[in-house]
């Protein structure tokens, strides 16, 4: 292989190295072949020598990430981020009010850079609150009516209600995941950054697995590893057990030994072959990813495999209820998944852009926090009692929030809904090491800019690498320039 | 380098403008005694000449100052007139006044603008501070002495880097008897360690590597034997010119250099169906690369078309589609976008240049401007795509341009190209990568190349297009489709007049024996049903009437048709043509166009009367329950013909008006373009450009033998990697320009040396494999792994069921194991690839400079559970069980005993799949497997064999021998000998 492994296709090749050096093959599935191969003590291949060599920076707080996205935009206003002024001034222009005119600070036009060659139509008249508020908790966190099973769980959440990001379309989406605007270079999206950095727990699964179902093909940009390779892409697994990932089933008409003859026979021919040719190192790679993917085909279906769960567990999720059914057993997935070591879930919890609610956002999000409520809760609730929120880091996020204005414009006269808003959105963690029970950040007085520690999008990032023990910094692709804004801040105020 | 997103942007100002680098400010404020002391120190460190201190400058602080000062303290940039690439530069000893003073870190300006807390004076400005580690090396080291080594040279001049010189050919370079060119470069190359090369490969191995690198399918068995047994020493030569001209040759290239030239279908939301990045139709680009490859049309002349064919063959609609390259970048909601990969992927692609790092800032490592990006970008500043029609296929209609909200989905037909719209185009600077930072007050910059790559003349003139180009209706298939299509309708119409007017007579004659029948039946009281029938027969008359009437006035339309059709092509010859009586053919065809909108306007008003007596004579017969509705009836026809009539009144009134103006048979374009794009593609391929060829052939070497000769393939800049034998790729990159930049001739010219040729079978003890484990020198061949889409073709060939059938529109990739086609010729675009070619690291239509070539689990789940493997192993190992038992003979090698079946259906898979035969223990291991699988199935019932079918695959054999047969077959597509290209 070459010396140089710096981008091949833009992409760094950092699992062909972890295959070929033979890691992670503890505990072969396969003995009885391996034994007979010799390969168990062939001499350590030299020329693997140059792996990168990723330092770990700190001591590592989570093992596991599951991350949740609701794509469309939530609305901040009707779930954690309450605004009474929107009542009082409900009706008035921003201008109207006699604050200062959000939509005439700086920091409006630097927070939004629109793609379409255009500037979005500009909404200014105040919509009150949707739905009424409580206060639950220890520390009295406000929490939409719409969500009475995560009120429950608020103690266990840390919400930041200051994020930012600066593409008011929905491809903020993907940025949330690469960190980049649509219109600038696109990067690796943190899962993938996750896996080139961490590398598995369980060689029998994906490090990167992404959970979900998506009529537009442009949800793929979530997981897309960009120059980082297709080996470090998210893997997306179907919830069907018996077909869960991509030619991962053994076809309908072979049998279960007729096959594993078949592999028994591959791996003699081959082994043949390492007589044959002792120094090709692709061989012996090749080798040894048989045995690993025979190794996955059998367990994927049992990590699927929802019927060993209790009952209870299943009612926890809302999987006993038509509404909470599907995002039920995403979520109970994804739980199983982080308990068998997949690095990073990202889960999408929604249909592409089911949160956008351009008008009757009254009924349309109460529907869509409807169906998530109960199931994030019950992943929340689980995780805690099997003693696997420690480690295991859950962030719930969307792509940005909705306007504190309603929405009127040409295109859209119907006033009953809210416009995107980058300016200013909630998102939510809880476990992997940051506070239960808190509240960081805080837009103003009328919800629109992020105030007090504003976060750009990978501010998050690097606040979950931070806590899988990775300095977001040192990771770095030679000949690829990566930016400040890249690495973002770790959110020290929210790690415990 | 890259972009700087906008929130950390600022809107409308440049970045320089907020911050104060090194000037002269402070150099006033300097004391006179600090320099003085300051140089007395420096000659002193360098007395003491400590070790240790220059290690450390070597190996912690000069690399620090490369990363992240150089670019404007070192050989690109001056800026302040500072340099920091040699402690001499620092310490003042080049006549500047000092930045760092030996042995006084804290008085020393370096250490002092690193430390700065006002961050429009720290240093670096961009980029985060220096960290305290890093600043506390560079303190210790001037606390040290600053000492540096005596002979310190500074950073070269930017513009003497290799590869912005011309390529030199090495006098000794020629072919002689016994050694290729190639072979001596690589003999004397630097470093060369004392060792022998491996020999020549077998023939068996050799053969199928030279069909799977020029053809991309493998061999057939006769075809390896063929070349097998010929022993002529011209043998392997004439093989390659063979190969060269079969037309899988251009497939193959061609879906190498789709992933230089960044292939992509259109994309954006194919759900909606909404068009957003590169087009429908773009596939006639792929097809052009194809047909091009196989032409051996000049690389040269291809990279001059993909840019500018449009200018250079504006009427040759079968190369003006090369200009795909620019459509591909094409990006709807954002021009900005389009240009921007434009610029990119022009520069990487032929120049292997990374412009796109100026598109902020001057570039840190090459000798680009900012200014030199914008200069680059104007090149395609006035660019916008045409869909043009073609001969054979639907009108597409004009090309769509973005409306705000609205979507487009794909036309299935036309071609789709770029053109010059807006021909004095302005392009202006902007900073921060975004737009909207505009620098005010400065001038739009012109196209050009970078300032300092000026190695020819560079000009530009508009260019005048030919009539059919900017007019494309006056193309006479255009003419003879739409007169085909007229006259047609033309005929039609006579055909209705003639057939209403039998059906009148019909009616006529039934009306007649109704009415006799009636009163007939009046008198005798015969029938009853007579009135009736007479009222019936009466009805159908007056409809058989009316319809006649009407098919007469569609006659007179489609006549009128045919001769506005005649009038304006007469028009437009004589406008843009003949120029004789332009202006009263004008006038005649505007009248013709009158006179058809008169006539359509008066068929409407006929169909509308006729409707509306149709209404009434319903209503006359109507029950009464029905009456109502029948009377609302006729009022909406009443309504429909007086609004009929009413146009028709306007259109009769609008006869009389004169003008000279009508429809043209297609869009209209600018009759210039401004030739930017041909200049900046003549400034490309002229041979004074010392990248463009060293980039091609360094392309084509790297897939011939998987290793590149410079590692960078699209940064050839200061910042890539350094070419392993210089004289090898400069005599190269002549020896393509010297054969008119013939690709063919650079295959046969690299193929045919002993470095292409050589085993790859390394004897374990070999000394290469400690003196040059990673084969710099090509002492062997290194094996490689087919490309996904070889892997895909390589399963259709085993059992001769691949279609070779050329071009045409990219296939769904649902299709993957259905359609034979060859893989190259399937969807690929930016939100879809098929998974199968993925998984075999596919290319990423992002950017694919270079393929990666990983081993991963699921390439082996591909290879054993995919729908494709089962379906054609299976059929492989039916194909060859059917031919066996045709045939009684032994195939192969001659044996004592006759053979066994199963033996010779081993023999043949292996052929068939591997192109080899088996070796012995290969042989021994699937006997073995076929008995004890046949036992295995024998014990089954057929139920339990038959399992649940697949769709769409061949149901698994029951009968034990063949199941055990497919079970080989299928499974030897895992064996490594399969994906290894040896």
């Amino acid at each position: 292989m070459s010396q140089h492994r710096s981008t091949f296709c833009g992409r760094t090749n950092r699992r062909q190295h972890l295959i070929d050096l033979g890691m992670g093959f503890g505990g072969l599935a396969l003995g009885s072949l391996l034994s007979q191969s010799g390969l168990a003590t062939a001499s350590p291949i030299p020329w693997g020598a140059d792996l990168p060599v990723i330092p770990t920076a700190t001591r590592a707080r989570a093992k596991n990430v599951i991350w949740i996205f609701l794509s469309g935009g939530v609305s901040h206003l009707e779930t954690f981020d309450p605004k009474p002024l929107l009542n009082q001034f409900a009706g008035k222009t921003f201008e109207e009010t006699g604050l200062p005119n959000p939509q005439k600070l700086p920091i409006y036009a630097e927070r939004s850079r629109s793609v379409v060659g255009m500037d979005r139509e500009v909404v200014s008249t105040i919509m009150p609150l949707q739905v009424e508020f409580k206060q639950y908790g220890e520390n009295g966190t406000w929490v939409s009516d719409w969500l009475p099973n995560l009120a429950q769980v608020v103690d266990d959440l840390c919400i930041v209600r200051s994020m930012y990001t600066t593409d008011n379309d929905h491809n903020a989406e993907f940025q949330f995941q690469n960190g980049r605007h649509s219109l600038d270079e696109q990067q690796p999206c943190i899962g993938s950054w996750i896996s080139y950095g961490l590398g598995s727990l369980n060689e029998n699964l994906p490090q990167f697995v992404f959970l979900g179902k998506y009529s537009d093909n442009r949800v793929k940009r979530n997981f897309d590893a960009n120059y980082l390779g297709p080996q470090h892409a998210g893997v997306e697994l179907s919830l069907d057990p018996a077909n869960p990932l991509p030619f991962g089933r053994r076809a309908t008409d072979v049998l279960e030994e007729e096959q594993r003859a078949q592999f028994e026979l591959i791996h003699r021919w081959n082994q043949q072959s390492a007589l044959d040719h002792p120094v090709d190192e692709q061989l012996r790679a090749r080798i040894r990813a048989y045995e690993l993917a025979f190794r996955m085909q059998m367990s994927a279906p049992e990590v699927l495999g929802l019927n060993a769960e209790t009952p209870e567990s299943l009612a926890m999720y809302g999987i006993d209820d038509p509404t909470t059914e599907l995002y039920g057993r995403r979520l109970l997935t994804a739980r199983r998944l982080a308990e068998r070591g997949v690095r990073y879930t990202l889960v999408y919890l929604s249909d592409y852009g089911e949160w956008d609610s351009h008008s009757n956002i009254k009924d349309l999000h109460s529907k869509c926090c409807g169906r998530v409520d109960k199931p994030l809760a019950g992943l929340i609730r689980d995780l805690k009692q099997r003693g696997m929120l420690e480690d295991t880091l859950v962030v719930c996020a969307t792509e940005f929030g909705r306007t504190p204005a309603l929405e009127k414009t040409t295109l859209n006269q119907a006033g009953t809904g809210r416009d995107h808003h980058p300016h200013g959105f909630t998102i939510w963690l809880a476990g992997g090491g940051v506070k239960p029970g808190y509240v960081h950040g805080a837009t103003d007085e009328l919800g629109f800019h992020a105030i007090e520690h504003p976060h750009y999008v990978t501010d998050i990032h690097a606040t979950t690498l931070h806590l899988l023990g990775q300095d977001p910094t040192q990771l770095n692709i030679p000949g690829r320039k990566r930016l400040e804004i890249d690495y973002g801040h770790i959110i020290h105020d929210i790690i415990a | 380098m890259l972009i700087f997103p906008a929130h950390i942007g600022r809107i409308g100002t440049g970045r320089s403008m907020s911050r104060q680098r090194f000037g002269s400010t402070w150099l006033l404020k300097l004391p006179l005694a600090v320099v003085a002391v300051c140089l007395v120190t420096w000659s002193c460190g360098i007395l003491v000449g400590q070790e240790a201190s220059v290690e450390h400058y070597l190996t912690k602080i000069k690399p620090i100052l490369h990363e992240r000062c150089f670019s404007c303290h070192g050989a690109l940039q001056q800026e302040a007139d500072l340099r920091l690439d040699t402690a001499a530069a620092m310490v003042g000893k080049t006549g500047r006044i000092p930045v760092v003073l030996a042995k006084q870190p804290n008085d020393s300006e370096l250490v002092v603008r690193l430390r700065h807390e006002d961050p429009g004076m720290r240093m670096p400005p961009e980029g985060r501070a220096l960290s305290e580690d890093e600043i506390h090396a560079i303190v210790q080291w001037i606390q040290d002495g600053a000492n540096a080594p005596n002979d310190e040279q500074p950073q070269a001049d930017p513009l003497s880097h290799w590869a912005f010189q011309g390529p030199q050919r090495d006098p000794t370079s020629q072919y002689t008897e016994n050694t290729h060119p190639i072979d001596r470069l690589l003999a004397s190359s630097k470093g060369r360690p004392e060792l022998e090369s491996l020999p020549r490969a077998e023939a068996v191995t050799l053969v199928r590597r030279v069909y799977l690198d020029l053809l991309g399918i493998p061999p057939t068995k006769s075809e390896v034997e063929r070349f097998v047994a010929n022993d002529s020493p011209e043998a392997y030569a004439n093989l390659i010119d063979e190969l060269l001209a079969r037309p899988e040759y251009g497939q193959r290239w061609g879906r190498h250099w789709m992933d230089v030239w960044r292939y992509s279908d259109w994309y954006g939301r194919r759900s909606v169906p909404d068009v957003m990045n590169s087009y429908p139709q773009i596939w006639r680009w792929r097809d052009w690369i194809v047909r091009s490859l196989n032409e051996d049309k000049g690389y040269d002349r291809m990279v001059m078309e993909m840019l500018a064919a449009d200018e250079l063959a504006p009427n040759d609609p079968a190369n003006t589609v090369a200009t795909g390259f620019l459509v591909r970048n094409w990006y709807k909601w954002n021009y900005e976008t389009w240009m921007k990969d434009n610029v990119e992927h022009t520069a990487r692609a032929f120049l292997g240049l990374s412009l796109h790092c100026a598109h902020c800032h001057d570039h840190k490592y090459d000798p680009i401007t900012h200014e030199d990006y914008f200069r680059f970008r104007a090149f395609f500043e006035p660019l916008e795509l045409r869909h043009d029609r073609v001969a054979g296929e639907p009108d597409p209609g004009p090309f769509q341009k973005y409306v705000y909200a609205l979507s487009y989905g794909p036309i299935a037909s036309g071609a789709i190209r770029v053109f010059d719209e807006k021909l004095d185009a302005e392009t202006y600077m902007y900073t921060s990568g975004d737009a909207r930072n505009r620098i005010l007050g400065r001038d739009p910059v012109g196209p050009g190349p970078p300032t300092s790559f000026q190695w020819s003349e560079f000009s530009f003139a508009p260019i005048t297009l030919p009539a059919e180009a900017a007019y494309p209706g006056l193309q006479a298939f255009v003419r003879e489709e739409e007169t085909r299509a007229v006259d047609a309708r033309r005929i039609v119409a006579e055909k209705h007049v003639a057939e209403s007017h039998a059906a009148v007579l019909a009616a006529e004659d039934e009306w007649s024996q109704a009415r006799q029948a009636a009163s007939a039946a009046g008198t005798v009281g015969v029938n009853e049903a007579a009135p009736d029938l007479l009222l019936a027969a009466e009805i159908r008359l007056t409809a058989a009437r009316l319809e006649h009437d009407v098919a007469e006035v569609a006659l007179r339309l489609a006549q009128a048709a045919v001769d506005t059709l005649a009038a304006r092509i007469a028009a437009d010859e004589a406008r843009y043509r003949s120029f004789a009586n332009p202006e009263q053919l004008a006038k005649h065809a505007h009248r013709s166009e009158k006179r058809l909108a008169y006539q359509t306007a008066y068929h409407a008003q006929q169909v509308a009367r006729q409707q509306l007596q149709l209404a009434q004579q319903q209503w006359l017969i109507a029950s009464e329950e029905s009456a109502a509705a029948a009377q609302q009836a006729i009022v909406a026809a009443q309504q429909a013909f007086d609004a009929a009539a009413a146009a028709t009144t306007l259109a009769q009134g609008a006869l009389a008006a004169h003008g000279t103006d009508y429809a043209p048979l297609s869009p209209q374009y600018p009759s210039t373009s401004t030739g930017r794009r041909s200049a900046l593609a003549r400034w490309i391929v002229d041979r004074q450009n010392p990248l463009t060829a060293r980039v091609a052939v360094n392309h084509i070497w790297l897939r011939h033998f998987g290793q590149a000769l410079v590692e960078t393939p699209d940064n050839f800049g200061l910042n890539g990697k350094a070419p392993r034998h210089p004289q090898l790729l400069d005599w190269l990159a002549i020896e393509l320009m010297d054969n008119h930049w013939s690709m063919k001739h650079l295959h046969r010219v690299i193929m045919t040396s002993a470095a292409y040729q050589r085993s790859s079978h390394v004897p374990q003890d070999h000394p290469g494999l400690t003196h040059d484990g990673e084969n710099v020198h090509y002492w062997r061949r290194r094996p490689t792994r087919m490309e996904a889409e070889v892997v895909r073709d390589s399963v259709l060939s085993s059992a001769a069921l691949i279609d070779t059938s050329q071009g045409g529109t990219d296939i769904d990739v649902s299709q993957w194991h259905e359609s034979t086609r060859r893989s190259m010729y399937f969807t690929i675009h930016g939100e879809a690839e098929m998974t199968f070619l993925n998984t075999f690291d596919g290319p990423s239509v992002g950017e694919c400079y270079r393929r990666i070539s990983t081993v991963l689990p699921q390439q082996a789940l591909a290879l054993t559970n995919s729908e494709l493997v089962l379906k054609f192993g299976r059929h492989l190992a039916t194909q060859i069980s059917t031919e066996l038992n045709e045939r009684d003979s032994v195939m192969d090698e001659p044996t004592q005993n006759p053979t066994h079946p199963n033996e010779r259906f081993v023999r043949e898979v292996f052929w068939r799949v591997l192109n080899r035969g088996p070796s012995p223990a290969e042989l021994e291991l699937s006997l073995e497997f076929l008995s004890s699988q046949t036992e295995r199935f024998s014990a089954l019932t057929n139920a339990e064999l038959v399992g649940t079918p697949v769709a769409g695959i061949p149901p698994a054999a029951t009968d034990p021998e063949l199941r055990a047969r497919e079970n080989l077959t299928c499974s030897l597509f895992s064996h490594n000998d399969f994906l290894t290209i040896r």
